[in-house]
């Protein structure tokens, strides 16, 4: 069964790439269903699962937790990103939405 | 509870082979007192569900110091401190070690299995417990933390002592222990006191001036992380190195895969952490009375979590017994769980990716010497007796 997973850690580049993502606003016009993300703060404990799994949308703080943690919304390329990141979170708090 | 007295994780066939006595415990005896000297009024939790709820709910699980003689006199720091305290040491070291740290130290940690892997690599054959695994965890986190490498050997002694005592019963156990934690004691002040007169580039001079909450670690709070660190960075990454070169030398369809392709390296550490979980159990102490499965356990009950059967566990993964670097999930928790998850993960994943990257690039065929039998230590699951040929 290969997944064509690829392990990274994220670079700078990709930091600031996620976090200019992140904007917390709401794209207008969307009529795909619409995914949205966010992270449990108390229930991290900094397994690292979600930037190892799903590095163009979480990437380690200097503390080594998740980072960012707030709802946003998740583009629709990086889906599998997050229901990977989901799916690997020990401690289950990443929590996903998805509507339409 | 349960009966469960036929169960013992103590065998050493079983030490070498524990799935199917953890299925066992679990079907039949999920939460139970098993045989063993060890395990005298201590209940075993063996299920995925059972495990996490102790790791995450610590108001009952505590982790208070009566869960386990492991020679201290004061709680070690942050590992035995319940919350609320606990957050605060957990922020001034959780930065010590986050990826990005770690990362700074790669090229040292590769540099010195190079080194390990020349002396062996010409010869054929090597024990990969005494030669590899033992020396490189321990050197790195000897200069890691500031103890001078030159006193290696008797650091491993003591951290043994400690781990793994020879005792023939629990009092010479726990008198042995007590005396080799005291030896660590005066170990660690020394280095510390060394440190207070003159800093140093490590982690123990980073925190002498580290402060909590805007005030500084006392000094005893500085040899309690010490103290803590010492038993956890001298043995658990060895242990988890030697269970995945053990299990990669006995199914080659496994390991010519590393060989052909390193980049599922990362991803073969954690399902390989998954199936051995190298730190078999972690410790607890009931602090009320509770309940487990319909099961009343009182206040004051050393529990054993048992963190191998979790990871293994048929209710929780689908196929747990098969080993598959292309497993989607990767949620084991051989780091444990919940606030005490282990601090040092990232250094433990860097150093052994890096480990079998190099080895299997040097050393891609090899085998178990004829006719060995595998001797795993209890709870820490190092293999003293792991003779490679290639």
């Amino acid at each position: 069964m290969a997944t064509g997973w690829k392990y990274r850690t994220a670079e700078a580049e990709t930091a600031e790439a996620i976090d200019r993502r992140c904007e917390p606003r709401r794209p207008l016009g969307l009529r795909f269903a619409l995914m949205r993300i966010r992270v449990e703060t108390e229930l991290c404990q900094g397994h690292g699962r979600c930037y190892m799994l799903a590095p163009d949308l979480f990437y380690a703080d200097d503390d080594g937790y998740c980072h960012p943690t707030g709802e946003r919304t998740v583009p629709a390329e990086l889906a599998d990103q997050a229901r990977r990141a989901l799916m690997n979170c020990p401690e289950d708090a990443i929590i996903l939405t998805e509507e339409t | 509870m349960t009966d469960a007295k036929k169960y013992s994780l103590e065998p050493p066939e079983v030490a070498r082979n524990p799935h199917d006595t953890y299925r066992e415990i679990r079907d039949n005896a999920p939460v139970a007192e098993l045989a063993g000297r060890s395990q005298t009024g201590a209940v075993t939790l063996s299920r995925h569900e059972d495990v996490m709820r102790a790791f995450q709910t610590p108001e009952v699980f505590s982790s208070d110091p009566g869960a386990i003689e492991i020679g201290n006199i004061r709680p070690l720091v942050p590992l035995q401190i319940d919350p609320p305290h606990h957050r605060k040491h957990r922020k001034a070291l959780d930065p010590l070690f986050a990826p990005k740290q770690m990362s700074k130290h790669e090229p040292r940690v590769r540099e010195l299995i190079r080194d390990l892997i020349d002396k062996v690599v010409d010869q054929g054959h090597c024990n990969f417990h005494d030669d590899i695994a033992e020396p490189l965890p321990s050197t790195i986190f000897l200069e890691l933390l500031g103890l001078p490498v030159s006193r290696v050997d008797e650091f491993l002694a003591l951290k043994d002592g400690i781990i793994r005592p020879p005792a023939r019963s629990m009092e010479e156990r726990q008198e042995k222990v007590k005396a080799t934690g005291q030896k660590i004691y005066a170990a660690l002040e020394e280095v510390v006191e060394a440190r207070m007169a003159q800093r140093e580039d490590d982690f123990l001079s980073t925190l002498i001036d580290a402060e909590v909450e805007g005030q500084p670690l006392s000094r005893d709070d500085v040899v309690d992380i010490g103290y803590l660190f010492f038993l956890a960075g001298l043995d658990t990454v060895s242990a988890s190195l030697e269970c995945m070169v053990a299990f990669l030398a006995q199914n080659p369809g496994h390991r010519q895969r590393l060989v052909d392709e390193p980049e599922v390296i990362p991803h073969a550490v954690e399902e390989m952490l998954r199936y051995e979980s190298p730190v078999a159990s972690a410790a607890r102490i009931t602090a009320i009375d509770t309940e487990v499965n319909g099961c009343p356990i009182s206040a004051g009950t050393r529990i054993q979590v048992l963190i191998g059967s979790a990871n293994t566990d048929e209710r929780a993964w689908d196929g747990p017994d098969e080993v598959d670097f292309d497993r989607e999930s990767k949620k084991h928790i051989a780091f444990g769980a919940g606030v005490h998850r282990c601090l040092g993960s990232h250094l433990a994943r860097m150093e052994l990716r890096v480990a079998l990257e190099e080895w299997h690039a040097r050393v891609p065929h090899y085998r178990l010497a004829d006719g060995l039998e595998l001797q795993f230590s209890q709870g820490i699951r190092q293999i003293d007796n792991l003779k490679l040929v290639w």
